[in-house]
């Protein structure tokens, strides 16, 4: 028996009044992938995302996560996403790093529940996941953009999430804290056996990471193996329109 | 102490306390939500409840906290409708708030001290009914909140976050902003309608300039507000001033005294960073 897929999207269109955006798209990510999301701005990734998240719901299709359909997942912490706004927060918002990653296992835990012992050693085991241990007291609003997407990498972490959702991970961190992600997201996938679909404008830093490269371009969306250089996945394939394939 | 032997004053400290540790907890996670003046349209709601409950012979705290519920959930009904603009939401309230207080306060011919009491707020105006609504309403918004206070951290540092983590952010929005309301007007009795908005920002504004982590932001605005309110309430006595002027303006007080502190600091640390520099080019 093969196992549920973490996500399902069969046959998805999606129009923004009368421009379409995604049109008839399936797509397939299996528990220990690591999807490689990839396109030109505009070319509907952000809209995928929020369909996959329960924020948009398509015209047509169908999208399934754990083998449930989308508007009747309840299990939310499941889905771990670091959205490429987390990092615009209010840096002088009175938080210490602690305090963000723990928020983490808010919804885990439930309404009128405090946070108990446990919670907080995940939280510590997030962090020192994450290299973020010692920093665990200081104010978020001081890091740097690599360290605070670190952050909100440990504070979806926490929640024990199945798959790991990161929107455009890389924009705004400089190159040195482009390495160390890519290092902590290989670690993630092949150590923790976490899921990862990673969703970005360029992908030529996460081939290191990424087990499957999906090419969204316009509305027509395509598939290639991990082998294959962006430059000649767009020439190949991206004219057009197939169904995803799992690279061999 | 001879302050202490007046059963006023007894209530007086009894309905302060309590306020002094609502409204600074209210008011962190309003700041934080950029939110602060919708203490202020609410307040003014509450002056069309003071005089609806002045007209119609109804305890004005509880006339005052049923308006103040409604003109809440307003504000959060209009925030959905001017998405992208919510301060015109709160405008739209504070206005008719007023609006309504006056025809109200008219047509009751209530300008009188009474009413005044309610505007300013007073130590002596203070009745046992009074202080159970205070403390029945206050102890509970306190509960309530300190029970909500993880997911509303994580609403006020990233609503988007906290929705996809499964947090119902809607229901718990609309319950804090109609506890705001109720904080609100169990606050006026005190330090009146004119003057609550500035207890829940004031202690928060000082404690937020001080605190590096959330936990230490709430308890510096608690203490921040505690200290106003106690300090105020005895100037009040002593010095026979209105006693929601005398706990805003020591509030004011320590605000101040924590931005020169701070200012202080800041220079201080900038000059030990610049010394061992200079030592170094001087070798």
């Amino acid at each position: 028996m093969r196992d549920v897929p973490v996500v399902e999207l069969k046959n998805v269109s999606f129009t923004y009044g009368c421009h379409p955006v995604l049109d008839n798209i399936s797509l397939t990510i299996g528990s220990g992938e690591a999807v490689g999301l990839v396109g030109p701005n505009g070319a509907g990734k952000t809209t995928l995302l929020k369909i996959i998240l329960g924020q948009l719901k398509p015209q047509a299709g169908t999208v399934q996560l754990f083998g449930q359909d989308v508007s009747k997942f309840k299990e939310r912490y499941k889905i771990g996403y670091v959205s490429q706004r987390a990092v615009h927060f209010n840096p002088q918002f009175p938080a210490t790093v602690r305090e963000v990653v723990a928020s983490g296992r808010v919804a885990r835990r439930g309404l009128f529940r405090p946070l108990t012992r446990t919670d907080y050693s995940r939280v510590d085991r997030a962090l020192e996941l994450v290299g973020l241990r010692e920093l665990s007291k200081q104010p978020v609003g001081i890091l740097s953009g690599g360290q605070q997407q670190r952050v909100f990498i440990a504070r979806s972490l926490v929640a024990e999430p199945a798959i790991l959702i990161l929107d455009e991970p890389t924009v705004g961190i400089d190159p040195a804290a482009q390495t160390s992600l890519y290092k902590l997201l290989r670690h993630l996938n092949q150590k923790e056996q976490m899921t990862l679909l990673i969703v970005s404008h360029e992908m030529e830093g996460l081939s290191s990471v990424i087990t499957r490269q999906v090419c969204l371009d316009r509305y027509v969306c395509t598939c290639q193996c991990r082998t294959a250089p962006l430059s000649q996945l767009r020439e190949d394939t991206c004219t057009k329109r197939l169904v995803f394939q799992v690279a061999e | 102490m001879e302050i202490f032997q007046y059963d006023f004053m007894q209530r007086a400290f009894t309905a302060g306390i309590i306020v002094g540790l609502i409204c600074p907890v209210v008011g962190l996670f309003i700041s934080l939500r950029r939110m602060s003046m919708i203490s202020d349209a609410l307040a003014h709601v509450c002056l069309a409840g003071v005089a609806a409950g002045l007209l119609t012979g109804l305890h004005p705290i509880i006339t005052a906290s049923a308006f103040a519920v409604t003109g809440a959930l307003c504000i959060e009904k209009l925030r959905d409708v001017f998405k992208n603009y919510s301060e015109i939401a709160i405008a739209i309230i504070l206005s008719t708030g007023i609006a309504l207080g006056a025809i109200l306060l008219d047509l009751g011919k209530g300008y009188n001290a009474n009413f005044m009491s309610y505007l300013f707020g007073s130590i002596v105006a203070i009745n046992e009914t009074d202080i159970k609504i205070i403390a029945s309403t206050g102890l509970a918004i306190f509960a309530l909140i300190m029970l909500l206070r993880k997911e509303l951290f994580f609403i006020s540092f990233d609503e988007e976050g906290a929705r996809l983590s499964g947090i119902p952010v809607q229901i718990i929005t609309l319950s804090f902003t109609a506890l705001t309301a109720l904080t609100i007007a169990v606050a006026i009795r005190v330090v009146g309608i004119l003057l609550v908005s500035s207890l829940i920002v004031l202690p928060v504004a000082a404690a937020m300039r001080m605190a590096r982590s959330f936990k230490e932001a709430l308890v510096i605005s608690m203490i921040m507000a505690e200290t106003s309110v106690v300090v105020g309430l005895f100037a009040s006595f002593y010095m026979n001033l209105a006693p929601g002027g005398a706990i805003v303006m020591t509030s004011v007080c320590l605000l101040l005294v924590t931005l020169v502190v701070q200012q202080r600091r800041s220079a201080a640390v900038k000059l030990a960073e610049k010394l061992p520099q200079r030592e170094d080019s001087s070798v």
